[in-house]
């Protein structure tokens, strides 16, 4: 069988330079596949205070002001390229907003619906000509009423989401799961460690040859490396010794168990922005490229596939 | 506006990076150290510009180094990973020659984290014995003063200490970081001890009785009349004085901006890699300012520099050191004591910060696939590095040996000229970073994009701080005694290894491309969004 060659990365949190990124590199580097690993809206939403005809934001600290059209639009870009959502609002509005927290978070889904719509019509569009599927996945800090716009699936868009998908003429099978174990933040996809080992061992029996298996998993495995993160106190303060961060493995047990198992060829996640790299466990490869979708930046691997093995990776910014 | 809520946050998961401006500057006092710098003002500076301010030296070169930590905060800023000054390198410019100037960096570094470990047999225990010799007249102890110094004594000792930070440095990070963190506090303590020992000494003529006491009868009086008649030109004015702070910098304060090469775990990088330089550079300026107005208040800067000359260029022996002037004034073994833990520890932290530095530039090869993955392995159980430590740790071997032999490499001393070398990409890749690659330039912090009318400050900086390195250079062709002579072995040495570090990556690539059909130079490339 000829090279298949897949594109991956996770956690675009919202940004919309990294979406657009990631999109052209599957372009750029002429990808068979292009997959998501999930954790794909945004934590934060930016008032735009409309104040005597001009319009007010503060992003990253920094107080920004639009007067034009053209401004307000650049103004826009600059939210969305950090992975915020822009809401134009009166300073009363603003208020009445911070106080009430359900209509706040309505302002929430209004904003991730309407860029993960748009973010789908746009790789529908530029994949689509070309014959590249995207897959992805949820996060867990992606919120349930995700699925509904993700459900809506084409040939090209797949979510993979607790389901088996055949790849490259059925020599590969990707499993997906968009899930990650609990964390201190209680996010809507958090699943305790049971629930991910008895869904992942369902998927996954079923598949006939593990070994061209592709695991799509958002938690990468417990201490692989690829889940290393800062250690936290019950108040979720970082914990500190002599001046530095203690780190610790914050993976999945029940990934890595069932990755120790079946052994499948790849294992692609998400999730720990800090903890980017390649090892192996066993046989199994397993990638989670990292994040760092408030600098706009892209993180990303190339994997090459070929005969039932990994000829080869790379991971790419940009 | 400010009634008003500026940002709204759902509940999602909120992990961040990592070391604190508070950790990036300990790593950066670490890396100056509180002990080898410690001794440098007051038996070197003193003794190669006689006459120089040591406040004067120390201001102007800290104030220098304001600049490059500035330019080098900005690199870990624009890319905050392990090695940010390859990776920046490697994408704005040039990736082949990025890495053949990181290579030689991160080579020559682990070379000379053991060139500083030698330092421990070769400088700091004989300089702590022989004040234990003298203060207690003990014999054993002046006798272990020499063979430490001796190529077998350094030899030893120095194998037995890369051994020892080979292994700590396997222990688990919290362990790690528990070790360096006495380590700062140790150091602290020993200065703490100094400073009290000469700020309650009653006078100059304490001082000099002390002496007198332990070097001989009228040996304070004479120091002067006979560095002057071995050819000590004493010159106290201005411009040798910030001749001389324009040329230490490096030799004083190198090691401040080490965080940028883990910028990866540094937690919001674009302030406290700023932060953490600068707290470095001005924390320790303040404290061998402050040794040295406590030592002034004792004895003149002439008598200093005088000692420091001796101790240089003569058979006299001469003990310039300021850890022998505050315990001769103090003579209990408390003292002594304290102030030779905290010296031989804080030695031990120094070389501990090379190989953690130069253990994250491996790792950023590793991750652009250029060397092999296996050498940035994590042992699973203490998480550490243990390939890329113990490859540093043969580095640092061949740098005892070095020092034990006095060979071609001579680390310590051409370190300066190497590190600056390389040095000159990256830097030259921020400078020039707002007009190669404005996109990265727009959308990068604020310490990257701040602008002093049209002109970029990092280009501004950057290219002040290309002046220094260029100055630096000159003054290692131009200054032998500081840069150690630099002659065509020298040279010689660092095309050769900048050549094979060039070799390496045209060869990882070709291997790269053949057999796994993907080339490394997507790595780099830069991808623009549909």
């Amino acid at each position: 069988m000829k090279l298949f060659r897949i594109v991956y990365s996770s956690d675009f949190h919202a940004s919309e330079l990294v979406f657009r990124k990631f999109l052209s590199a599957g372009l750029m580097y002429q990808a068979q596949a292009l997959v998501v690993g999930g954790d794909l809206t945004g934590k934060a939403l930016v008032p735009l205070i409309r104040v005597d005809g001009r319009y007010e934001a503060v992003i990253a600290g920094v107080r920004r002001e639009a007067e034009t059209e053209a401004e307000l639009k650049q103004l826009r870009r600059l939210i969305a390229n950090v992975g915020y959502y822009a809401q134009e609002m009166t300073p009363d509005e603003a208020r009445y907003y911070a106080e009430h927290p359900a209509e706040q978070l309505q302002l929430f889904r209004r904003g991730i619906e309407e860029q993960l719509t748009r973010w789908l019509e746009l790789a529908e569009q530029h994949l689509r000509p070309r014959g590249i599927p995207l897959y992805l996945i949820p996060g867990n800090d992606d919120p349930l009423f995700v699925d509904e716009i993700l459900g809506h699936s084409s040939s090209s868009i797949v979510n993979v989401d607790r389901r088996r998908i055949e790849l490259a003429g059925g020599e590969y099978t990707l499993v997906g799961l968009g899930v990650s174990n609990e964390t201190p933040w209680r996010c809507p996809r958090d699943w305790p460690e049971e629930r991910i080992e008895l869904e992942l061992r369902q998927l996954l029996q079923p598949v006939p040859a593990c070994e061209r298996a592709i695991l799509l998993v958002h938690v990468p495995p417990y201490d692989s490396g690829l889940d290393t993160a800062p250690a936290l106190d019950q108040e979720l303060r970082i914990r500190y010794a002599g001046g530095q961060v203690l780190m610790e493995p914050v993976g999945s047990r029940a990934v890595r168990r069932v990755i120790e198992e079946f052994q499948p060829l790849l294992g692609l996640h998400g999730h720990i922005h800090e903890s980017p790299g390649f090892r192996k466990l066993g046989r199994t490869l397993c990638v989670n490229v990292g994040s760092e979708y408030a600098e706009g930046i892209l993180r990303a691997a190339i994997v090459n596939l070929e005969r039932g093995r990994v000829k080869g990776y790379l991971p790419i910014s940009g | 506006m400010s009634a008003t809520q500026r940002l709204f946050v759902r509940q999602s998961s909120g992990l961040v990076r990592t070391i604190s401006a508070f950790g990036a500057m300990v790593f950066g006092v670490h890396c100056i150290s509180l002990s080898s710098s410690g001794l440098i003002p007051f038996s070197w500076v003193a003794s190669v510009w006689p006459g120089a301010s040591i406040i004067g030296v120390l201001t102007v070169a800290m104030i220098l180094g304001l600049f490059h930590a500035y330019t080098y905060a900005s690199i870990g800023a624009a890319m905050p990973r392990s090695g940010a000054d390859y990776v920046l390198a490697s994408r704005i410019l040039n990736p082949t020659l990025a890495f053949g100037a990181s290579w030689v960096l991160a080579l020559f570094s682990g070379v000379v984290a053991g060139g500083l470990i030698a330092w421990i047999p070769g400088t700091a225990l004989p300089t702590l014995l022989r004040t234990i010799g003298i203060l207690f007249d003990n014999q054993t102890a002046t006798d272990l003063a020499t063979w430490s110094a001796s190529p077998t004594g350094i030899l030893v000792i120095g194998t037995a200490c890369v051994l020892l930070t080979w292994a700590t440095m396997l222990l688990p990070t919290q362990t790690i970081v528990r070790i360096l963190e006495v380590g700062f506090f140790l150091g602290l303590a020993a200065w703490a001890v100094i400073y009290f020992a000469l700020a309650t000494a009653s006078g100059p003529e304490a001082f000099q009785s002390a002496w007198d006491r332990f070097m001989g009868a009228g040996s304070f009086a004479s120091r002067i009349d006979l560095a002057l008649q071995a050819g000590m030109e004493y010159s106290p004015n201005v411009a040798i004085m910030t001749l001389a702070g324009l040329i230490m910098g490096f030799w004083i304060y190198y090691g401040y901006y080490i965080p940028t090469f883990f910028a990866g775990e540094v937690k919001e990088a674009h302030r406290n890699l700023l932060i953490g330089a600068w707290s470095a550079l001005i924390i320790t300026w303040l404290i061998f300012s402050a040794a040295d107005l406590l030592l002034e208040r004792l004895v003149p800067l002439e008598w200093i520099a005088a000692e420091g000359y001796l101790y240089n260029n003569t058979d006299t022996f001469a003990m310039p050191w300021i850890t022998f002037y505050a315990s001769i004034l103090r003579p209990n073994v408390l003292v002594v004591g304290l102030i030779t833990i905290g010296w031989v520890y804080t030695l031990i932290n120094l070389a501990q910060t090379y190989f953690f530095y130069t253990s994250r530039i491996i790792f950023s090869w590793a991750f652009d696939r250029i060397i092999p993955s296996g050498i940035a392995y994590v042992h699973p159980r203490v998480a550490s590095p243990v390939v890329a430590v113990t490859l540093i740790a043969i580095l640092a071997e061949i740098g005892v040996l070095d020092a034990a032999t006095r060979g071609i490499l001579a680390t310590q001393l051409h370190f300066v000229f190497f590190a600056v070398i390389t040095q000159i990409v990256p830097v030259l890749a921020i400078t020039l970073l707002p007009f190669l690659k404005p996109d990265l330039f727009e959308t990068a912090p604020r310490i990257v994009r701040a602008k002093l009318g049209s002109l970029p400050v990092v280009t501004l900086i950057g290219a002040i701080t290309l002046v220094y390195l260029g100055w630096m250079i000159l003054a290692s062709f131009l200054f032998p005694a500081v840069g150690g002579g630099i002659g065509r072995g020298t040279i010689l040495t660092f095309l050769l290894i900048f050549l094979i570090g060039i070799a390496v990556h045209v060869a990882s690539r070709l291997y790269r491309l053949r057999r796994e059909g993907v080339d490394l130079a997507w790595t780099f490339r830069e991808i623009p969004p549909v």
